[in-house]
Parts: C-alpha cells; sequence; structure tokens
C-alpha cells in the first residue's frame, strides 16, 4: 500500500474481518482517511474505525495486546478516536458528578454541557491533525470534564485526571466553557504534565501555564483558520462580564494589557525579563511570569508568520516532548531547547531557528 | 480570608476578606464554629496531586479570642470536613455581597 505521500507503509494481513492494518502514524491514516484514493481511504476509516474491536481485545485479555513498538503504533492508530465524557456537578463541589453527555450523544441544550463537549472535541482533532497527537497521553484517554461545579464559581482547573468548570458568578465573569483557549489551556495541563512535569512553581511552573496558553491559544487560531497577524493572541476572550473593563483574562501580544479594573485590579503579566515578579503568591506567580514566555512565542510564531500551530507550534510542542527537559526547568534551559529543536526540525541555519532566537531575545533571554 | 491561584491572577481578588461571625444569627454561629472545628480537627491535607493546575486555594486565619489557627483549602482537597467548611463560607461570601 502507497500512502498519500508516495511512501510505501507496512502492511500485514489479519484473520478478522479488518482484512489489512497498516502500520501508519495517526497523523497519515488521518491523511489518508481525508485525502487518499478511494481504496485508501476505506482501509484508512476501517483501521481507525477498530476502535470497539481493540477496546473489547483488551478488556478480554489481562496484557497489553502488544508491548511491541509495531504492536503499539498499530494500537495508537486504531484507537485515535475521541471519548469525551461530560459530567453535571449541579452546583455542587463533588467531583465528577453525573454524566450528562457521552461520546456521539446529541446536543443537551445545556450551554455549558454542549460547549464543553465541542471544545474538548476541537481540542482533540487540534492535536491529532496538528501533531498526531491521540489525546491527553496520547494513547487514547478519554476526555472528561465537569461542568456546573459548585456555584458562582470564578475558575475552570484541571485536577490531574479531568477539567473542571465553574459558571462564573454573571457579573464578574460568564462560564468558563464560553471560551475554546480555556478550554484547550486545561486540556494541555494534562498533556504537559504526562510529557514534561513541569513542577507547578516559580519558572518551571511559568512554563506550565504558558504551554497551557500557547496550544489554548492554538486550537482557537487551528479551529477559526486565523494566521499569526490574524489572531487576537487574547486568552479567554469574552469570559470577562461586561461591566468589567478588560477584555480577556491575559494577552499574549501585550502582555499586561488585558483588563484594568476598579474589582479586579490591573493585568499584573509582564512581557520582560526586566519585569519579572519575585512573588510567593500564585505557586510563585506561575499564572503572572507566564507572559514572557508567552511573549516570546507571540514573537516567534509573527516573525516565522502563516499559521502559527505549523512551525512556531511544533518547535514548542517537540521541546515540550524532548527527554533533555527537566521539571524544574527554568525560562533559559526551555529558551535553548526550542531553539535547538527548531534547528533539528528544520535547519540550524533556518530562518525557523533565527526567530526562535530572536523572540526569546526580545523578552530578554539569549539562547 | 484570602483566596489566590485559578486560571489567572486578579490582584483585586487576590485581597484579604474578613467575615465577622458575631455579625451571624446564634443558630447560623454555632454551625460555623461546629464546621470551623471538624475542620481544624481533620488529618492534614496531601499535596495538590501531581499536575494538578488552576486550582484556587483559600487561606484562612481563624482568630477567637487570643487564638489564632491557619487553614488552607484548595479546590483539589476531597477532605469532606474542609470541604463543608468552603463551602459555607462561599455561602457566607455570597450573602454579604448580595446585602
Ligand atoms: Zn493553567
Amino acid at each position: 500500500m502507497t500512502n498519500a505521500t508516495g511512501s510505501t507503509a507496512r502492511c500485514f494481513a489479519q484473520p478478522h474481518r479488518h482484512s489489512i492494518f497498516c502500520i501508519l502514524p495517526p497523523h497519515v491514516l488521518k491523511s489518508l482517511a481525508e485525502n487518499g484514493s478511494a481504496d485508501q481511504r476505506r482501509r484508512a476509516l476501517e483501521t481507525m474505525a477498530t476502535d470497539q474491536t481493540i477496546r473489547a481485545l483488551r478488556a478480554a485479555m489481562p496484557a497489553p495486546v502488544s508491548r511491541t513498538p509495531a504492536g503499539r503504533r498499530l494500537l495508537e492508530a486504531a484507537e485515535a478516536q475521541k471519548e469525551r465524557l461530560i459530567h453535571d456537578a449541579k452546583g455542587r463541589t463533588v467531583l465528577p458528578g453525573a454524566v450528562v453527555r457521552s461520546e456521539g450523544d446529541n446536543p443537551t441544550g445545556d450551554v455549558a454541557v454542549d460547549e464543553a463537549y465541542d471544545g474538548l472535541g476541537a481540542t482533540f482533532d487540534f492535536f491529532w491533525d496538528a501533531y498526531g497527537r491521540n489525546s491527553i497521553d496520547d494513547e487514547g484517554m478519554p476526555l472528561i470534564a465537569t461542568v456546573h461545579y459548585d456555584q458562582d464559581y470564578n475558575n475552570a482547573f484541571w485536577n490531574s485526571q479531568q477539567m473542571v468548570f465553574g459558571d462564573g458568578d454573571g457579573q464578574l465573569f460568564n462560564r468558563f466553557t464560553i471560551a475554546l483557549d480555556v478550554i484547550g489551556h486545561e486540556l494541555a495541563h494534562g498533556v504537559t504534565e504526562d510529557e514534561s512535569g513541569l513542577v507547578y512553581f516559580y519558572q518551571s511552573g511559568a512554563l506550565n501555564e504558558s504551554m497551557s496558553d500557547v496550544f489554548g491559544s492554538l486550537i482557537k487560531q487551528y479551529t477559526l483558520r486565523k494566521t499569526a497577524d490574524q489572531a487576537d493572541w487574547l486568552i479567554g476572550a469574552g469570559l470577562l462580564g461586561d461591566a468589567v473593563d478588560g477584555e480577556a483574562l491575559r494577552s499574549m501580544k501585550k502582555p499586561g494589557t488585558a483588563y484594568d479594573d476598579p474589582v479586579l485590579g490591573k493585568d499584573p503579566q509582564p512581557a520582560h525579563m526586566r519585569d519579572y515578579l519575585n512573588t510567593t503568591q500564585d505557586n510563585g506567580g506561575v499564572h503572572i511570569n507566564s507572559g514572557i514566555p508567552n511573549h516570546a512565542f507571540y514573537q516567534t510564531a509573527m516573525l516565522i508568520g502563516g499559521y502559527a500551530w505549523e512551525r512556531a507550534g511544533r518547535i514548542w510542542y517537540e521541546a515540550l516532548r524532548d527527554p533533555s527537559l527537566r521539571p524544574t526547568t527554568t525560562f533559559r534551559r526551555f529558551a535553548i531547547l526550542t531553539h535547538m529543536t527548531a534547528g533539528r526540525l528544520y535547519g540550524a541555519g533556518g530562518s525557523e531557528a533565527a526567530a526562535v532566537k530572536e523572540g526569546w531575545k526580545r523578552v530578554g533571554i539569549r539562547v | 480570608m484570602r483566596t489566590e491561584g485559578g486560571v489567572a491572577f486578579f490582584p483585586g481578588l487576590a485581597r484579604p476578606t474578613v467575615i465577622d461571625l458575631g455579625t451571624l444569627s446564634p443558630a447560623d454561629e454555632a454551625r460555623m464554629r461546629d464546621l470551623v472545628a471538624a475542620a481544624l480537627a481533620a488529618p492534614p491535607a496531601p499535596p495538590p496531586p501531581k499536575g494538578a493546575a488552576d486550582y484556587r486555594t483559600t487561606f484562612l486565619s481563624i482568630e477567637d479570642g487570643g487564638d489564632v489557627h491557619q487553614l488552607a483549602i484548595s479546590d483539589v482537597d476531597t477532605d469532606p470536613s474542609r470541604r463543608a467548611l468552603l463551602d459555607a463560607l462561599g455561602e457566607l461570601r455570597r450573602a454579604m455581597s448580595r446585602r
């Protein structure tokens, strides 16, 4: 079998109702399913549709079906399907609450439930389409969310297993499912933990926060098909109530300018190392100093141009996956890693590596 | 009490607020005192689960006569006594803001 890019993939016959399995990375299978010849499309879709069969097999067998790399790739290819579960906490704080919408169910008419369902779907699609990543753990982990958490709850969080969204108080904040990038931000915390375990304090914590903002923003840009210069680079646009003086939670383009309000105060994010805030609040300023790496990513993406998820995003994603990334890494160590990654992916003397170097330089970090 | 953390840091919302139990009805005050006592007697909270993010933490400084007790309760703390106290404080705060 020849795939859509013209290269040959290994296939083998299987005594099963699916006659042929091909060992292809997920993004190639997906591409085949979308763009291949009629026969390629049929086979790719069949392979992707083996989800339930593989699951049944797994449930029936005490050990994983295969621990070999080829077997694992086969499983990944076969299982790259969304599995969303939305729960309703009904104004209480007991998690996860009652299941109100499962994968494939029709819309419920409850705006928060349906926004969470669609937002998780868009986030899954982004990681799969852009980077061939199969869910939070790259192994098809179900996406679990709870909405209507607590009363007037002005927050969303990731508890290490699931996402949780408050309705907001209706004055300062709207419901937290209203912003796709906030849904993506929460899910990306799971990706960061799976890949790097960036410790949630001080600089590594601010990097952890920044990764969630980067992917949250990219998910929105990807869904809206916006290029770097067309994107708003805001996190949580639409989330602040009408009476609040502000447009979002944060701005990656101009950190420190997202809001300035008598009740909320002024956006405290720095855009440059000279304004780095040493504080013990907020786990050592993880939501404050994240403005610096956020802005470095914005600068890099603008210098590279085009769709930010394609090259700038891939560089950040691959740097996050790099085994040499330590859980307590600093901004500078991560900056060096992104520069090396850009060189590895696109050439050491390429414009991408130069853009990464310049992007970090503009926030006061030399690589 | 002071709450910080969450998906964004808002300087204006991180300021401490004071709840004077003496302004409550005797029944409500007794209920709050019971909740505080139970929360203080509960086993200490484990650290937040590895990888958890954007949860909020409420820091309580409980003053009673000359005694001062400190307590921190996060969104990822599942201890029922501390959760009950946090839920009750949330109700009180909402009632205060409606007045
Ligand atoms: Zn976060």
